[in-house]
């Protein structure tokens, strides 16, 4: 006869043969390719039953905003880091004076262009997107905003820039941005601001899906201690999806 | 009859989707297999930070990767799969160069990482099988219920459950052969 049904097989793994015929039941001791069936069928079964203490997680973070912002621009190359400007700082691009072979040369490349555009096209600029921004209030009672943190999405690179120049400024001091976690325990340090108040700094993402999302800027003494002095000028919290 | 629940119409559709570039269909391999990927790495890894790190970047290697894939109706996932296994390994081989650490998974043979592995997969396809036959294989397998048990729990003929657990195990085992295939 010929092989035996998958479902039949599948009925002898798991112990119901009397859902068989006698004939099956023959075929099945004499031959070797659907008794080799039935016995994968079995174990996979037992395998199967092992599979009960294999639950499956989710991630822990906002992943899919983390894999939105890193394919963002569509392209199928890695986008380029971010150049470390401090934030504030509009940096001017210089200006050049076209020679004027340039200027013939791409008046007579208006017509290929047609042709070479996909070839030729420039980069997009760059995709910047702001996701938060808090404000950063003293921590007395008058709340009293001397500065501003921003979350941004740059080049699918996450960046916390921090303005705060009217913060008290202390020769021999200085201010440095921190992320503490909600959970009151944990904190990071994140850098110092520059004699402005201005800092640029890259977070990963995961950081602030861990909860690490108040910014704290402290007064920073020189005395070589890497840890936060405890002297917290102002904060913000930045909203759980920033 | 091995159609798997993995192998249907949809994923061919999605895979399309995938390789033209659009982000919704990103987005929703992201829901499809988000867990399945983190759970792999979770386990290989023990670090939840390190899982959810590994699971981004296979999304994101998928997405600039996707040209490499060819649109069927089971490779999407098992691509997937092989993705995250090497991401798992550049991070065991980032951590060793780092620290030497010598972890539990660490000290698994390759033998015991491809069935914890096939274990987690073989559960992730459990959780993707239509119901009621979701229902009635976990009835059978982790609750241990004989199949007269599972048809008046669910007031189902007997030969209605009998026969989801047949084809819910032959579904299983075409989905874990798929991934073997393609994957390795």
């Amino acid at each position: 006869m010929s092989h035996i049904d998958d479902e039949l097989l599948a009925a002898a793994a798991l112990g119901d043969d009397q859902d068989l015929s006698t004939a099956e039941r023959a075929h099945l001791l004499d031959c070797a390719t659907c008794s080799a069936a039935v016995a994968e069928l079995r174990s996979l079964g037992e395998e199967l039953r092992s599979t009960r203490d294999e639950p499956l997680s989710e991630p822990t973070g906002d992943l899919l905003a983390v894999i939105s912002a890193a394919t963002a621009s569509g392209r199928s190359t890695r986008p380029a880091r971010e150049p470390q400007t401090p934030a504030g700082t509009v940096v001017p691009l210089p200006i050049r004076r076209t020679p004027t072979w340039i200027k013939a040369g791409a008046a007579a490349a208006v017509v290929g262009g047609f042709l070479l555009g996909r070839v030729t096209a420039p980069e997009p600029p760059p995709q910047t997107r702001v996701l938060a921004s808090v404000p950063l209030d003293t921590l007395d009672t008058q709340h009293q905003q001397l500065g501003q943190a921003k979350m941004r999405v740059s080049n699918s690179h996450m960046f916390l820039d921090v303005t705060a120049a009217s913060l008290p400024v202390k020769a021999k001091e200085m201010h440095e941005v921190w992320l503490i976690n909600l959970d009151g325990k944990r904190m990071v340090a994140v850098g110092l601001l520059d004699p402005d108040g201005n800092g640029t700094f890259e977070i990963p993402q995961w950081l602030l899906d861990q909860g690490y999302r108040i910014v704290d800027i402290s007064n920073e003494p020189d005395d070589g201690n890497p840890n936060h002095s405890g002297d917290s000028l102002v904060r913000g919290t930045l909203p759980q999806r920033a | 009859m091995s159609r798997t629940d993995w192998a249907d119409s949809s994923i061919t559709e999605l895979s399309a989707r995938l390789v033209d570039g659009d982000h919704d269909g990103l987005a929703e391999c992201y829901h499809r297999w988000s867990g399945l990927i983190y759970t792999l790495a979770l386990r290989s890894l023990g670090s939840p930070v390190d899982a959810d790190d590994v699971t981004s970047q296979v999304f994101i290697s998928a997405w600039t990767g996707r040209l490499r894939l060819t649109p069927s109706e089971s490779a999407l996932p098992a691509w997937l799969i092989g993705i995250a296994r090497h991401r798992i390994a550049d991070k065991w081989a980032e951590r060793s160069r780092a620290t030497k650490i010598e972890g539990v998974a660490a000290a698994m043979t390759p033998t015991q990482q491809d069935s914890q592995e096939e274990r987690i997969v073989l559960r992730h396809c459990v959780e993707t099988l239509a119901e009621p036959r979701r229902t009635v294989v976990k009835l059978a397998f982790y609750d241990d219920l004989t199949h007269e048990e599972i048809s008046e729990r669910l007031g189902m003929p007997l030969g209605t459950v009998k026969s989801h657990v047949r084809r819910g195990l032959l579904s299983l085992r075409a989905s874990l052969q798929e991934v073997a295939h393609v994957a390795h």
